[in-house]
């Protein structure tokens, strides 16, 4: 065995070593960049939980005032339909979005 | 005979031998066979340095290969910071546009609750007629309106 035969088992083992370190890395790299993305969003599905639970209480309060105003004089009608139907839509607009996070999740 | 004796016979042949390469006339059939000898010389000496050079260039080619083997996982590991980074971002944007948009319609539903709050007292008052109080519910119905518009 020549010195050029040992040298070049040396670099063979060094590469390996390398690309055995490489490897180690770019997973350590994966499995933080995966960990970013779950956490990004779950914390999205919470604030939108948030949301649509402030959504719900909203027209929860507004049936209520409305049946209370309804109780205390039946001749007079307030219409804010309009109002509640962009509460609604918001309110499936976020439940949508919130689906399509839980699949990317998986 | 003594040692002595001895050494100095041994000198003496020293002396009085054959000088090596003192009979420097060599015919032409040596010459040639020389010739030949240090042509194969040549020969060898080539080869071996082709196969030194081709060692050296095996050896600089596998540090090659070591050297981009770090570059290429250096690389790819800014790319992943890369990555994280502008998830992170986009978290974070889409994460306070969720709350500004929380934050509005929590706004404008105190503002419809403090309106159809203000709005009972009225409607309880036994001195104002069905007509007053449909007035009075249309204005703060229009009021509510007008309002969440300008939230929007």
């Amino acid at each position: 065995m020549n010195k050029f035969e040992i040298v070049h088992i040396v670099l063979a083992l060094i590469e390996q070593n390398e690309i055995q370190k490489a490897k180690q890395v770019i997973a350590g790299k994966q499995r933080e960049l995966r960990f970013s993305e779950v956490n990004g969003v779950r914390e999205e599905i919470n604030e939108i939980i948030r949301s649509i639970i402030e959504i719900d209480k909203e027209l929860l309060v507004f049936k209520l005032k409305k049946m209370k105003l309804n109780e205390l004089c039946p001749e007079v009608t307030i219409d804010l339909q309009s109002h509640v139907n962009g509460l609604e839509r918001t309110r499936a607009g976020l439940a949508m979005k919130k689906m399509m996070l839980v699949r990317q999740k998986r | 005979m003594s040692n002595r004796r001895r050494g100095l016979e041994l000198e003496e042949v020293v002396y009085t031998g054959e000088i090596i390469g003192g009979n420097l006339a060599t015919s032409p059939k040596q010459d040639n066979e020389l010739e030949k000898l240090q042509i194969n010389n040549n020969h060898e000496l080539n080869m071996k340095k082709v196969e030194t050079v081709t060692d050296l260039v095996k050896v600089g080619s596998k540090i090659v290969d070591i050297i981009s083997v770090r570059e290429i996982s250096k690389a790819k590991v800014s790319e992943m910071d890369a990555e994280i980074r502008r998830f992170k971002a986009e978290t974070k944007r889409e994460v306070a546009t969720l709350k500004e948009n929380r934050k509005t319609i929590v706004s404008k539903g105190e503002i419809v609750s403090d309106l159809l709050g203000k709005l009972a007292p009225i409607l309880m008052t036994k001195d104002l007629d069905i007509e007053s109080k449909k007035i009075a519910a249309e204005t703060f119905e229009k009021v509510i309106k007008e309002t969440i518009a300008e939230n929007e």
